[in-house]
């Protein structure tokens, strides 16, 4: 669209100034890779704006089912094994309830934290 | 019209090996599929290796640098020698919920035994993980510092409970979410076929249409969740696995 009389010079000095530009763009993305780990800590980034909060919603509801069934089956098949029923069960019950609730509040410590 | 019907599992080829079934059956086949799928995305198509990629090998870049900032976010830079097992735990889990949306396919993430499989291939890397790069010291991982003696071993109970509900909340998590967005969406789809064929009733058949569309883009943004929470979940416990006792 320039003109006729430069038909392959632009050509090449495009691919080359496309190639630094690249470089300078890869180098400048290495310059800022350290810095996030160091101010946003180990948890996740701000890439999870839409659906951040149905995930986080996700997160802490199967979180909950999880903590109270593993606690009771762990209490279940002790009381089997021991023939102590149902004080085990009872126990860790409770335990894994309370297992939850702890992963539940770490977790929102953490996403405040950040 | 039955909502559970699309969870069944057919055999393609039975096959029986030392009195144990290992058919091949559709979820299978599936599996498959979605591996070739992964394979076309990240192996034919950045082949050309351009300097200025096209649309389809920038996509396979993008998804790359995405999987690879969440690692180096979530579990440092040391984690990066774990970014093989997250990137194919992600890529894996997203194809297969993607082609599970197409209508008339079979979703193989709607199915505890495969979800609770993948949950435990991450359980079983944390754990070698963690002896191997902390030997005893990734224990402390139960002991939290700073608590009084009295309530420790209730505090460790908790904890190694909180352990291993990880590999259960990661599986019903991924499975509950994809066999409940696909049972709705086919209660729904259900209804239009039903009030189509109620006579005057079809007037209203417009309506858990157009439910059905909205969800659709729901079960889109959740088959992308889903497999966004398993991954940097896994990150997640890999960094406790790598760095323990924060």
């Amino acid at each position: 669209m320039a003109g006729n009389e430069s038909d392959k010079a632009p050509d090449e000095s495009e691919a080359d100034a496309l190639r630094a530009r690249l470089e300078g763009l890869s180098s400048a993305l290495d310059a800022r890779r350290p810095p996030p780990p160091a101010e946003s800590g180990p948890s996740g980034g701000d890439r999870k704006e839409s659906g951040g909060a149905l995930a986080a919603g996700m997160r802490a509801a199967s979180e909950l089912v999880a903590g109270v069934l593993v606690g009771g089956f762990i209490g279940w098949q002790l009381d089997k094994w021991l023939g102590t029923r149902p004080w085990l069960l009872i126990l860790f019950f409770g335990l894994g309830v309370a297992g939850a609730f702890w992963n539940l509040i770490r977790t929102a410590l953490l996403t405040k934290g950040k | 019209m039955d909502p559970i019907h699309q969870f069944n599992i057919s055999k393609l080829i039975p096959l029986q090996v030392f009195g144990r079934d290992i058919s091949f059956t559709n979820s299978s086949a599936y599996m498959v599929v979605a591996v070739l799928i992964v394979a076309l995305l990240m192996i034919v198509f950045v082949n050309p290796r351009a300097m200025v990629p096209g649309r389809l090998q920038s996509l396979a870049e993008i998804i790359y640098e995405f999987i690879a900032n969440m690692v180096r976010e979530a579990a440092g830079e040391s984690g990066m020698k774990f970014f093989p097992l997250v990137f194919s735990l992600f890529m894996f889990i997203l194809i297969c919920n993607f082609v599970g949306l197409i209508p008339y396919t079979f979703t193989v993430t709607s199915h505890i035994i495969i979800t609770i499989t993948l949950a435990l291939i991450v359980f079983a890397t944390v754990i070698i993980a963690g002896f191997a790069t902390n030997g005893l010291h990734f224990l402390h991982l139960f002991v939290p510092s700073g608590v009084p003696k009295a309530v420790l071993p209730v505090v460790v109970a908790i904890e190694i409970i909180s352990f291993l509900s990880r590999p259960v909340s990661q599986s019903i998590r991924l499975f509950a979410n994809m066999l409940a967005g696909h049972i709705t969406l086919k209660v729904f789809g259900g209804f239009v076929v039903m009030l189509l064929g109620a006579g005057g009733w079809a007037a209203i058949s417009p309506l858990p249409f157009l439910m059905t569309v909205c969800l659709m883009a729901l079960e889109m943004l959740v088959a992308f969740l889903q497999a966004y929470v398993f991954a940097i979940l896994t990150c997640m416990y890999l960094n406790d696995a790598l760095h323990p006792g924060h």
